[in-house]
């Protein structure tokens, strides 16, 4: 009995070691898996490169509520309203929430910065 | 937690584990979970970098024969001479030194379920990479056809690189008023709009540069396989005086030197011919044994963790799973997702996301500077334990345009980056 509470006593801390372990990234819940797939499109955790829209770390209530009139509108008028059709809207609010909640990498950041800089830079030749 | 489960979680216990959940560590530990992962294309990159992204303390090594990745997707942009080879060419370098992922340049040469265990053949000779999950994301193998068949002669380009540039340049220099014949798979094949967008950025390409020249496409399936509207359309208006559409056409052989096609439809003879074959399973599934579906070419995997019926520790995403979602690089980034969570789940010891789902999108161009676009999500099904395709959410562009063309490269670009960024 003793042996079978101490066995239980250390996957517990196993399990905790692995689930804090795994915070730095994110929770492990369901919506990682659907929000995702935004990901090809919109860039990892919602941050794009080039010209797509960025969605990470935006308001989860404005996501959502976007995402909801992309679904129900009743003519498409986009790529969006088709994949927002591909989801329940508890999916939708759980996706929101997700990407709501992701922040850019120092990578990203960087590459966006440089990517400004470039503009910033031919904005300027093309005036000057 | 089930027994297999609680096995493979005890064999990682120790001190190191506790030393590599220090935030900040971010090797992982000798003793953290070992998953190999054998391709290098968009679902191997893609798992390999969500593993260690969501993941953190799972030693993950991918196993790909070469030095870095050329992308299929923007590849017939290449055929046609509108940009070069350079547009798709993918680094490993963000994997290895942002991910933390180990890279080995080798050619897995067998896999061992038994003993959980890889046979890599490198540079330096042959090495058995162990592992506690394995991910094998090969690609398709090519399915000779009958005759003289010579790839070199008649390049599929179906797979990015030297073919790409070799169809590229066959098409060039074909002589004045040539022939231009192409082939289209039975399905399933990798990138279903694929060869239909092939065939009109060609007929696009031989107008404007070969007025006289003829293409003659041999679809081997009964119908356009996808975006029939935007593809017949263009087959119909855009291409009527240049290109021949003919459905249900089996090849019996081909002599590739002589560019000759022996058909149900009589001898097609072509000065460049396009001729991509049928596709299977990557090479290593057959020789380990793995590939078991009805047609003896795929590997039938459960959807929800990708983990193979026959074997679960041995996971196959992309083109060479059986489960009839469409063979695609944006479909293995997504099926890489879904693998990924299932995976790092099992590690933790809980159970897979029950409702995993899939999405795909992609852009065909039509013309030069013209795209239409083609979309779907997959939900997973309980009741025949397969991905579904959500009817609401299936649809091709309503017109080609300007504006799909540029999106076009904003949506090549951040896939590419979110696969092997």
């Amino acid at each position: 009995m003793q042996k079978k509470i101490y066995r239980l006593l250390y996957q517990i801390g196993l399990a905790l070691i692995f689930t804090f372990s795994n915070a730095q990234g994110s929770n492990a819940d369901d919506s990682r898996i659907w929000a995702s797939q935004c990901f090809q499109c919109h860039g990892t955790n919602g941050y794009p490169v080039g010209d797509m829209d960025e969605i990470g770390g935006k308001d989860p209530n404005s996501l959502y509520e976007e995402l909801i009139e992309m679904k129900y509108r009743g003519k498409t008028e986009g790529i969006m309203d088709l994949h927002a059709r591909g989801y329940s809207d508890e999916q939708l609010r759980a996706i929101a929430e997700y990407i709501s909640a992701q922040s850019e990498s120092k990578q990203q950041e960087e590459e966006r910065n440089q990517e400004e800089e470039r503009e910033e830079e031919e904005e300027e030749e093309n005036h000057g | 937690m089930n027994k297999t489960n609680r096995r493979v979680f005890l064999k990682h216990a120790g001190v190191a584990a506790l030393a590599s959940a220090i935030p900040g560590f971010s090797t992982a530990a000798p003793s953290a979970p070992r998953v190999v992962v054998i391709g290098g294309g968009f679902g191997g990159a893609t798992v390999s970098k969500y593993l260690r992204l969501w993941g953190g303390d799972i030693n993950v090594t991918m196993v790909e024969s070469q030095p870095l990745h050329y992308s299929c997707i923007l590849s017939n942009g290449i055929v046609t001479g509108d940009y070069g080879l350079d547009r798709v060419r993918l680094q490993y370098d963000a994997l290895k030194d942002r991910h933390g992922v180990e890279w080995l340049q080798g050619k897995a040469l067998k896999i061992h379920p038994d003993s959980q265990e890889v046979t890599v053949r490198t540079a330096t000779g042959r090495v058995k990479l162990p592992y506690d999950k394995l991910i094998v994301s090969p690609g398709v193998d090519f399915i000779s056809p009958q005759g003289n068949y010579k790839a070199g002669k008649t390049p599929h380009a179906w797979k990015a690189g030297e073919q790409t540039i070799n169809l590229r340049n066959k098409i060039k220099n074909m002589r004045d008023g040539g022939t231009f014949v192409m082939r289209i798979p039975k399905a399933p094949y990798r990138c279903p709009p694929g060869p239909y967008e092939r065939a009109c950025v060609c007929a696009d390409f031989l107008q404007r540069h070969n007025p006289n020249a003829k293409v003659i496409v041999l679809d081997e399936n009964p119908k356009i396989m996808a975006e029939p509207v935007t593809f017949g359309n263009a087959f119909e208006t855009l291409y009527s005086d240049i290109l021949e559409y003919h459905t249900n056409v089996q090849v019996a052989d081909i002599d590739s030197p002589a560019g000759i096609l022996n058909t149900d439809i009589g001898q097609i003879v072509g000065d460049v011919i396009n001729f991509i074959p049928d596709h299977k399973a990557g090479k290593i599934l057959h020789k380990s044994g793995l590939v078991d579906d009805a047609t003896n070419r795929w590997v039938q995997v459960d959807p929800i963790t990708y983990g193979s019926v026959a074997h679960p520790e041995i996971h196959i995403i992309g083109d060479s799973q059986a489960t009839g979602q469409p063979k695609s690089g944006h479909m293995a980034n997504a099926q890489a997702k879904v693998c990924a969570d299932a995976i790092l789940r099992y590690f933790g010891g809980e159970q897979p996301n029950q409702q995993p789902s899939t999405a795909s999108a992609c852009f065909s161009p039509i013309t030069q500077d013209t795209a239409g676009w083609l979309t779907a999500v997959f939900q997973y099904d309980a009741g025949t334990g397969q991905m579904k395709l959500v009817p609401d959410s299936f649809a091709e562009a309503e017109e080609v345009s300007k504006d799909n063309y540029e999106e076009m490269f904003a949506w090549a670009d951040n896939l590419f980056a979110d696969s092997f960024g």
